[in-house]
């Protein structure tokens, strides 16, 4: 193998150690890792490499909040479709740091969420949680995930948020099953 | 939540972008909840502030929602999407002038069996972790979407519109000076 053939194969061997390459391209690289024993090990390395960057899940990404504040801006978008997306996402902004605007969720037709202006009556029921300070952002998206709820606003003054939940839920288990997430919950109350 | 006809991620994705071009705000939630994490994490590989990223990411996920009637599947979803996100961030390097050009990063030698060996007592992952870190920003991302994303080199250069050599080039440096750093740490905690 000459040095240049070498070098091309160690620059597939990370495309390689992903999975990604195509099958004459994979077969290359396998004929060259059982001739030569330092580019197995670089095979090792690179895994090891692999391993670290898949093990280290822990940027704290806007999850559920970021979800929540895309609703307002698709929400404010439908109400104003002339609004571009900068503007309408400072004033959604805007209008939400002075308290002006407050968007609550209704489950509508099997469509999602729908949100609207909160100076408008609620006609169905929320919950309203406090999470504890030391939850994640994964354990609170795997707990909204799993008793289908979604955070239509906050966080108050107080620290709280509005849960809205699946028509027919029965709220008094569905607040006691989330007091039980004592990890992840602090309070959880009806409201509405 | 997904059809049984769906059998590859990609197809999962495709076909919550279908119903998103419909308005369906259930697969707009789907949809934001198995990309969110993987692109804020390449935008952050490119810029390191997380406000920012997360403002990014929210237009991101704009403009997913906004094109998804245009989507034609000549990409898969995630390049689509990654594409719209490295859009993002270099039109936002060049608004605050921070857009250089990284190839232009000297050829350097490989460090050869001895820095695999060292990388094989690496035991702790922070070090490696701390390590990825050092890496410029073109160099990181090249490895993040290599080693996380397990993207091909074809996709990546898709992504960041660059030639799949300088892909494959990106990642055969960035290994190598991810060696050196382990080096350089691993000598530090002998003389301790």
């Amino acid at each position: 193998m000459t040095a240049q053939q070498h070098r091309a194969t160690e620059e597939l061997l990370p495309f390689w150690a992903n999975g990604s390459l195509d099958d004459d391209e994979r077969l290359e690289v396998e004929r060259a890792l059982k001739a030569d024993e330092n580019l197995s090990e670089q095979v090792a390395m690179l895994r090891l490499i692999r391993g670290a960057i898949q093990d280290s899940d822990d940027i704290q990404s806007p999850g559920e909040f970021g979800l929540a504040r895309l609703h307002r801006a698709l929400d404010r978008e439908t109400a104003q479709p002339s609004v571009t997306r900068r503007t309408a996402a400072i004033s959604a902004l805007a209008a939400a740091v002075v308290g002006g605007l407050v968007v609550f969720g209704l489950e509508q037709g099997g469509q999602g969420n729908v949100y609207r202006q909160a100076s408008t009556v609620i006609d169905q029921p929320m919950l309203t949680v406090a999470f504890s300070p030391d939850a994640s952002e994964a354990s609170i998206r795997d707990l909204l995930q799993r008793y289908s709820l979604s955070i239509v606003n906050g966080p108050s003054a107080l620290g709280l948020y509005f849960l809205s939940f699946p028509e027919g839920t029965d709220t008094d288990e569905l607040s006691r099953n989330l007091r039980a997430e004592t990890t992840i919950i602090q309070s959880a109350d009806k409201s509405g | 939540m997904f059809s049984d006809r769906a059998t590859t991620p990609n197809d999962l994705l495709r076909q919550l972008l279908s119903r998103m071009a419909q308005a369906d705000r259930t697969a707009f939630d789907s949809f934001y909840r198995e990309m969110e994490k993987p692109v804020f994490r390449f935008l952050k590989s490119k810029l390191n502030d997380p406000f920012t990223c997360a403002d990014l990411l929210h237009d991101v996920f704009l403009d997913v929602w906004r094109a998804a009637p245009g989507f034609d599947g000549r990409s898969s979803v995630k390049t689509w999407v990654f594409s719209i996100a490295y859009r993002k961030v270099v039109d936002f390097m060049r608004k605050n002038s921070r857009f250089t050009d990284e190839d232009s990063i000297p050829e350097q030698e490989d460090e050869g069996p001895a820095a695999v060996e060292c990388i094989w007592k690496a035991e702790e992952a922070d070090m490696l972790r701390a390590c990825l870190e050092t890496l410029k920003p073109d160099h990181r991302l090249a490895v993040e979407m290599t080693f996380y994303n397990d993207m091909s080199y074809k996709e990546i250069a898709e992504v960041t519109n660059v030639p799949e050599g300088t892909v494959k080039t990106r990642v055969f440096h960035a290994k190598s000076l991810l060696l050196r750093c382990l080096q350089q740490r691993m000598r530090a905690k002998v003389r301790e």
